[in-house]
């Protein structure tokens, strides 16, 4: 400050410190553990701001509300004017918000989507590998191959009433079968992703169902009159014409999964995870969140700045979900014949 | 008069608890031209179904009875239906093309059977098959077009040519023409008597005309009985059956 030419009567050394985030000192101690040659020596560093300035510079936060908010002081914006002003506080795009871990509710400014993003995308890759070929072969069974009699009608009633079992239920569910009985860790994203893949699994299943049965008797028909087998008949013919559909289903499917919160309470990826999980197959054990939870989590934290926080992560899940159906209608287009 | 090549013996065949054909005994000539006619729910297209085995495919169908071709009984245990319709082929009432290209369309039946070695082996099936099938002067230059995209005609002749590709011995047609436009009607039926040389041709129809430009053996059908069948011109001239005459006459059907 004195190097900047401040007037360094009007606040105290405290103050001053509290303008940057207090995620700062465990960054610096971090860096001279590393770094033990670095001390006596000077190195530049770049913090986040605390809350509140960040607030104050977007707006949010003005010299009027800070004489009544015990967190920052009308001085303190000062401070942060004439840095400012001096070009030390810049005002940039923090990019630790898609990267970084969330964080205590004493430093909202370094809480970050990355160990969200993370989980959600391990947990779509499970819901992918696992629902997508068993909901595919259920299709084709029960449609292509499966007797008429009422053990498929009993199978067939049931695939659509999963369908529109509470989404709360199927955390129930995971929690008492893979947590409890199966001994797979909390919080980790196998367990979210098996449990997601249950509440996919019948929306798969139903739209594979009507795209098969869309695809015209007459192919079949051909297919069987040439001499193929009926399996030779579905696997060269009746799926690659009842591909599109397929594929825009599972999009639609996963997409549902990415924003589902209620099942996901129930087994534990509420936590507080400061760790991004490893990388998969051992990754998927390791404790992670996901977006709509970190949502939903942070609009209970009490400091005004996770509002911000999590407006931010609403767009970011929506992001997402805006370009799941942009690659289905996509693939749709790009596989889509006509006959 | 030709070798018989297939032989029916009181065939029966049920829908669930609906008695769709009832006790038809029938001889169906080598490289001969043999027309169904009947009114619309007569069974000729079951029957039709029943002689490579389609029935098949529809869970409520039931047939007794025995069907012999070359003397063999195609409802035997031993029989594969999948082999049985390679030897038999099946031209449907609507052209029904895969969507794909014009040459994956004849090649995919050899394709699936193994009878070509090599590509030079299977593009030879490919162009004698839409040879036979009058189709290769009109499409020898584009054989990677889609199917789908010919006309209606051509498009039937197409699924002829795929029939034919997997060198049956016998051909059923079901309505071969009813999609059809009157030239292209006359260009399948000059095809099917060209058919006869090689293959024993099954045809259902709804056109009496077109029974008897095409067959020489004709059976009429009616309500699931086989009520004559004789040389199509003594059909057609002194049908010995009151039902017969009604139908040909125009007063039923």
């Amino acid at each position: 400050m004195i190097a900047l030419g401040l007037d360094t009567d009007a606040i105290d050394r405290e103050a001053a410190a509290a303008l940057v985030s207090r995620q700062a000192p465990a960054t610096l101690r971090n860096y001279v553990r590393a770094n033990p040659d670095a001390i006596g020596t000077i190195q530049p560093f770049e913090f986040l701001a605390g809350g509140r300035i960040d607030a104050y510079l977007k707006g949010d936060v003005t010299l009027q509300s800070a004489e009544r908010d015990r967190n920052v002081s009308p001085a303190q914006l000062r401070l942060a004017d004439a840095l400012r002003e001096a070009g030390t506080l810049k005002q940039r795009f923090n990019f630790g918000f898609l990267t970084d871990p969330d964080a205590s509710d004493q430093r909202p400014e370094a809480a970050g989507l990355g160990v969200a993003i993370l989980g959600s995308l391990y947990m779509m890759a499970i819901v992918l590998v696992l629902a997508l070929p068993i909901g595919v072969a259920a299709s084709v069974y029960l449609e292509e191959f499966a007797p008429k009699n009422r053990l498929t009608d009993i199978v067939e009633v049931n695939i659509s009433n999963l369908a529109a079992v509470p989404s709360i239920v199927f955390g129930i569910l995971g929690l008492a079968i893979f947590i409890n009985f199966m001994g797979l860790p909390q919080s980790a994203p196998i367990v979210g992703g098996l449990v997601l893949t249950l509440m996919t699994l019948p929306t798969i299943i139903i739209s594979t169902r009507a795209s098969l049965k869309s695809v015209p008797p007459s192919i079949r028909d051909a297919a069987l009159g040439v001499g193929a087998s009926r399996m030779q008949a579905v696997f060269h013919h009746v799926l690659p014409l009842a591909a599109p559909g397929i594929l825009t289903g599972t999009i639609i499917g996963l997409a549902q999964a990415l924003g589902e919160t209620a099942p996901l309470l129930l087994i534990g990826m509420v936590a507080f995870v400061r760790d991004h999980p490893g990388a998969p197959p051992e990754g998927f054990f390791d404790p992670a969140t996901a977006l709509p939870v970190q949502i939903f989590n942070w609009t209970q934290r009490s400091d005004p700045a996770f509002v911000e926080r999590a407006s931010g992560a609403i767009i970011v899940l929506l992001v997402f979900l805006l370009a799941m159906n942009a690659l289905a209608i996509v693939l749709r287009r790009r596989f889509e014949r006509r006959w | 008069m030709q070798p018989t090549k297939i032989a029916a013996r009181d065939v029966n065949v049920w829908y669930g608890d609906a008695h769709a054909i009832k006790d038809v005994s029938v001889d169906i000539a080598d490289n001969t031209v043999t027309a169904f006619i009947g009114p619309s729910g007569c069974g000729k297209s079951t029957f039709l179904r029943c002689l490579n085995r389609m029935n098949d495919t529809i869970a409520s169908a039931r047939v007794t009875g025995d069907i012999l071709i070359d003397d063999e009984d195609i409802y035997d245990r031993k029989v594969d239906p999948v082999q049985l319709r390679a030897k038999v082929g099946m031209v449907f009432q609507k052209p029904n093309p895969f969507p794909k290209s014009i040459y994956d369309n004849v090649a995919y039946g050899p394709r699936i059977h193994g009878l070509a070695n090599g590509k030079a082996a299977l593009d030879e099936i490919v162009e004698s098959a839409l040879r036979r099938a009058a189709l290769w002067d009109e499409v020898k230059d584009r054989l990677t077009a889609a199917g789908t995209g010919l006309s209606g005609g051509q498009q039937q002749r197409l699924c002829i040519a795929r029939a034919v590709a997997t060198s049956p011995e016998i051909l059923l047609m079901d309505e071969p023409c009813s999609a059809l436009d009157p030239i292209a009607t006359d260009q399948v039926e000059n095809l099917i008597h060209d058919l006869r040389r090689n293959y024993s041709v099954v045809i259902v129809t709804h056109s009496m005309q077109q029974a008897s430009r095409v067959s020489q053996k004709t059976a009429y059908f009616h309500l699931g009985n086989m009520v004559e069948y004789g040389d199509t011109t003594d059909i057609f001239t002194r049908p010995r059956d009151q039902r017969t005459e009604n139908y040909i006459t125009g007063r039923i059907g």
